[in-house]
């Protein structure tokens, strides 16, 4: 047994977590303001665990020395990693509903792209959605952390992630999974089979994905970038959107850019022109 | 032989109880002195049987068949002396074997000798030792217990740490998500604000610009009535004309239709001076209309200015807020995954402690009480 207490006297100081932030900044985009001190330190407690190492000095000299290039890549999955939840920011999928595959045609296959998808329910939602109208359609899901795309990609969710979701849409695409006496439920193949779930970085200067997106979730994603950033990302990832194609951003995010190619067509809602 | 009756008997009379005091006086209630008494009563039936056979000429072999048979009988009297501490040895043998059930005579606890201070402290210690074990059992049953106890408790303890952990670390990652949003209101509101800051002041230069304007109408409304001035001029002018031209005659003919045609040119220009005039008027009402609204817009303008202001403000307030929130769960859940791994080691050493008592427990079920 391992007194894992020793781990979580551990303080992260200012140096280190200086070095941990610029190195995040610089190849990922997100922020990091001393304000987030206690943030990450509290998020690389586990990494402490996983790694036996009872300080953050020995931990960061550890984790930027070629022996620590696996634990980076740990470290960055925990740093970066949020939640996220079944048909989060409602009116995004009403709007699709409602609006735009009410009227779409039949034949066509859909491609979206459901940047930033953490553990993968916005990915699943888009897909119910989509199923709801008898569209066609593919989705290819990034996120940045491993871990959540393990999560993403398994499709097993505990009982309390589904609460807000309606019991029909549950008994049509989940399986109910009991497992050490807790209630999961598992994504059924019929939306997996339509997604692609795979590591991309949005600060990367191309991205591994279709140049002619029908739809594309770029939600709460912009607003963990400097505004820089954000521009940048922007203006590259509405590349791969086809004309007329949508762009959603987050209900708190706001396009600066006046000169990118969209048109407004509610909050958060932009057509490709 | 009658000389050695003569001193043998009256000698054992006399030896046998000064040898029955010392016996008494050496071996008080020992099993020896039982010994030494059973030697000199052995001695003196022996000694009278001889004299008995002597005196009654009785066939010697009558007398070796008596010594023989008082030897036998005082073999088995020691025999039964000695059985009990057969009886006492089996005993003892059973409580090696970790057995406590034994009998012991009452007979045996009541005699005076040593064997009976064995057999009495054999059945105390047994007594004792019952009483003790039996309590031990109990007490280790109950440490059993409660360290089963213990352990569930200390486990269940270290899953709803680790679950408060992990709902603690749930919570601050929606309150990072909250932040970001909140930050990301902040800025909007910020930039808004710099955007009807400038509104405000394009507004406002907008009513100088409208100013100018009702100060060149005004110019003009002056002029105009400069015209209408001149035009009346103008009509007094051709009035005299067209009389100076009627004195004329027939040579001021033409010149008398010159001067009626400038009447009417004048007589135009001043319904037109009118007309201007009340266009200007009009115009008047209008710019002043615009001014009004325009200062209206400036006031709402100013008014959203300062409502987004206060908005930015309390958003960067808001932001600091939930970050101290999120500070204060951040040492939440470190406190509660501290408590989390010390509740795992808790259970980890109820468990320990639970073996502990079980194999002590088993131990001490190896006496046999009953």
């Amino acid at each position: 047994m391992v007194d894992k207490t020793k781990y979580y006297k551990a303080k992260l100081k200012e140096p280190d977590f200086l070095r941990i932030a610029r190195f995040i900044e610089k190849n990922y985009g997100i922020r990091l303001p001393l304000t987030k001190i206690i943030m990450v330190q509290n998020r690389l407690y586990k990494r402490l665990v996983a790694t036996d190492i009872t300080s953050f000095e020995e931990y960061v000299k550890f984790v930027f020395s070629p022996a620590g290039k696996l634990e980076l890549e740990a470290m960055v999955d925990e740093i970066t990693t949020n939640k996220t939840e079944f048909f989060r920011e409602k009116a995004h999928f009403e709007y699709l509903d409602k609006k735009f595959f009410h009227s779409a045609p039949r034949d066509k296959v859909f491609k979206i792209w459901s940047a930033g998808c953490s553990t993968g329910e916005e990915a699943y939602s888009l897909a119910i959605t989509a199923e709801k109208h008898r569209i066609k359609y593919s989705i290819v899901a990034t996120d940045l952390s491993v871990k959540s795309l393990e999560v993403a990609k398994k499709g097993l969710y505990p009982q309390m992630a589904l609460t807000h979701v309606p019991g029909e849409i549950i008994s049509k695409f989940f399986e109910k999974k009991y497992i050490d006496e807790k209630i999961f439920y598992q994504v059924k193949n019929l939306l997996k089979n339509h997604i692609k779930f795979y590591k991309l970085n949005l600060k990367s200067s191309s991205f591994n994905v279709p140049f002619d997106l029908d739809i594309i979730f770029l939600r709460n994603v912009l607003i963990y970038f400097s505004m820089e950033t954000q521009s940048q990302v922007l203006a590259h990832v509405i590349e791969h959107l086809s004309p007329g194609g949508l762009l959603f951003i987050g209900f708190s995010e706001t396009i600066y850019k006046r000169d990118l190619p969209l048109k407004r067509l509610g909050p958060s809602i932009y057509k490709k022109i | 032989m009658e000389e050695l009756i003569k001193i043998y008997l009256p000698a054992i009379f006399i030896i046998a109880p000064i040898y029955a005091v010392i016996v008494r006086i050496l071996f008080k209630k020992s099993f020896l002195a039982k010994l030494g008494y059973t030697l000199i009563v052995l001695i003196i039936v022996s000694t009278l049987t001889t004299i008995t056979v002597e005196k009654l000429h009785l066939p010697k072999i009558i007398g070796i068949v008596l010594r023989v048979t008082y030897l036998i009988l005082t073999l088995v009297y020691l025999r039964t002396e000695i059985k009990i501490l057969r009886e006492l040895t089996h005993n003892i043998g059973k409580i090696a074997d970790l057995n406590l059930n034994i009998s012991i005579n009452p007979k045996h606890t009541k005699r005076k000798d040593e064997f009976g201070d064995l057999a009495r402290s054999l059945s105390k210690m047994q007594s004792q030792f019952t009483q003790m074990l039996s309590s031990l059992q109990n007490s280790s049953q109950e440490l059993s217990n409660t360290s089963d106890t213990l352990s569930s408790i200390s486990q269940e303890v270290a899953n709803s740490a680790s679950e408060q952990a992990s709902s603690t670390e749930e919570v601050s990652v929606s309150l990072e998500q909250i932040l970001a949003s909140v930050k990301s209101n902040a800025e909007n509101a910020q930039t808004a604000k710099t955007i009807t800051t400038q509104t405000s002041e394009d507004v406002e230069k907008n009513k100088e610009v409208i100013f100018k304007a009702l100060e060149s109408i005004k110019e003009i409304n002056k002029k105009i009535i400069h015209i209408s001035d001149i035009a009346g001029k103008t009509e007094i002018l051709s009035i005299n004309a067209g009389i100076e031209a009627a004195r004329a005659g027939e040579s001021g003919k033409g010149f008398a239709v010159v001067a009626k045609e400038i009447r009417k040119l004048s007589d135009d220009i001043q319904t037109l001076t009118v007309k201007i005039n009340n266009m200007v008027k009009e115009n008047l009402t209008i710019s002043r209309l615009a001014i009004n609204k325009l200062e209206m817009i400036i006031i709402g303008v100013a008014q959203s200015a300062e409502l987004i202001s206060n908005i930015a403000v309390a958003s960067r307030e808001q932001e600091n807020t939930i970050q101290q929130i999120n500070n204060a769960v951040l040492q939440l859940s470190t406190a509660t995954n501290q408590n989390a791994s010390s509740a795992e080691e808790m259970a980890t050493s109820a468990e320990e402690l639970q073996a502990l008592a079980q194999s002590l427990n088993e131990l001490i079920h190896q006496f046999k009480l009953h």
